[in-house]
């Protein structure tokens, strides 16, 4: 469910599902959980293939924004319109950090 | 009023995701583009709540969907045969809007995301069937 790349420390997680929701959030999460198990703990998210995000992928996301803490730093980028709505309904946009490109979210974590 | 979908629907996430993804489709000419997505959210949150909690992992079942348009708004009524909705569940949550900071849970949102996003929420219980009534506004 995910595509992953590296650049330098930090990893690009692109999802390449475009519809994040119950029945596949279970398979993500753990996929991602996995990920920063094995040492990826600078993360980037690349939203930008998701086209909806249901509460139930949300909820997959904040159980990675958990699992990092304090570890690590995480990212999400190139929200669609629905996806970023979901965000803010849920004010989740303010607990994440939400950068427009995935270029823009390496320039923020760099500067972290 | 003009139906615009009549369905029965098989109750497991895969279908009822398809099913989403076409009433969507089916309201996109009567909605703009923040009303149309708030419309697949509070779709999306009160079909799976059927699949997950009126019918369960013990249960299968069916979700009946009807739509209809007016010039005012969209009326969407889903109708299941699972178990009834504990009393109260579909308030209005009165934590929705309070919570600061931010409550970062994994679960527990659907019900405040149907209040958020639909602009009437309705629920009975009728002939063993649970009743789930939806309106969104139109912005024609």
């Amino acid at each position: 469910m995910i595509t992953t790349t590296m650049l330098g420390d930090l990893t690009v997680a692109r999802i390449t599902q475009s519809r994040l929701i119950a029945a596949n959030a279970p398979a993500f999460r753990k996929e991602i959980l996995d990920l920063v198990d094995e040492g990826h703990s600078r993360l980037i998210v690349d939203l930008g293939g998701v086209s909806f995000i249901d509460s139930t992928g949300l909820g997959a996301l904040v159980a990675l924004f958990k699992h990092i803490g304090m570890r690590g730093d995480l990212a999400v980028a190139g929200l669609t319109p629905p996806v970023a709505q979901m965000f803010k309904l849920t004010r989740m946009d303010r607990v994440f950090r939400i950068f427009p490109t995935v270029e823009a979210s390496l320039d923020g974590l760099k500067a972290a | 009023m003009a139906r615009l979908a009549e369905d029965t629907v098989e109750a497991t996430l895969e279908a009822t995701d398809a099913a989403t993804v076409r009433l969507t489709h089916l309201a996109s000419r009567f909605l703009d583009e923040i009303g149309l997505a708030s419309f697949e959210i509070a779709v999306s949150e009160a079909i799976t709540n059927i699949v997950r909690h009126s019918y369960g992992t013990s249960r299968s079942g069916v979700i009946g969907v009807t739509l209809d348009a007016s010039p005012q708004d969209l009326t969407l009524m889903l109708r299941d045969q699972g178990r009834a909705a504990p009393p109260g569940l579909f308030e209005r949550p009165a934590a929705l809007d309070r919570d600061d900071p931010p409550d970062p849970r994994e679960d527990g949102w659907g019900i405040g995301l149907l209040h958020q996003c639909a602009q009437s929420v309705r629920y009975r219980r009728e002939a063993e069937c649970n009743v789930l009534i939806l309106t969104f506004q139109t912005s024609n």
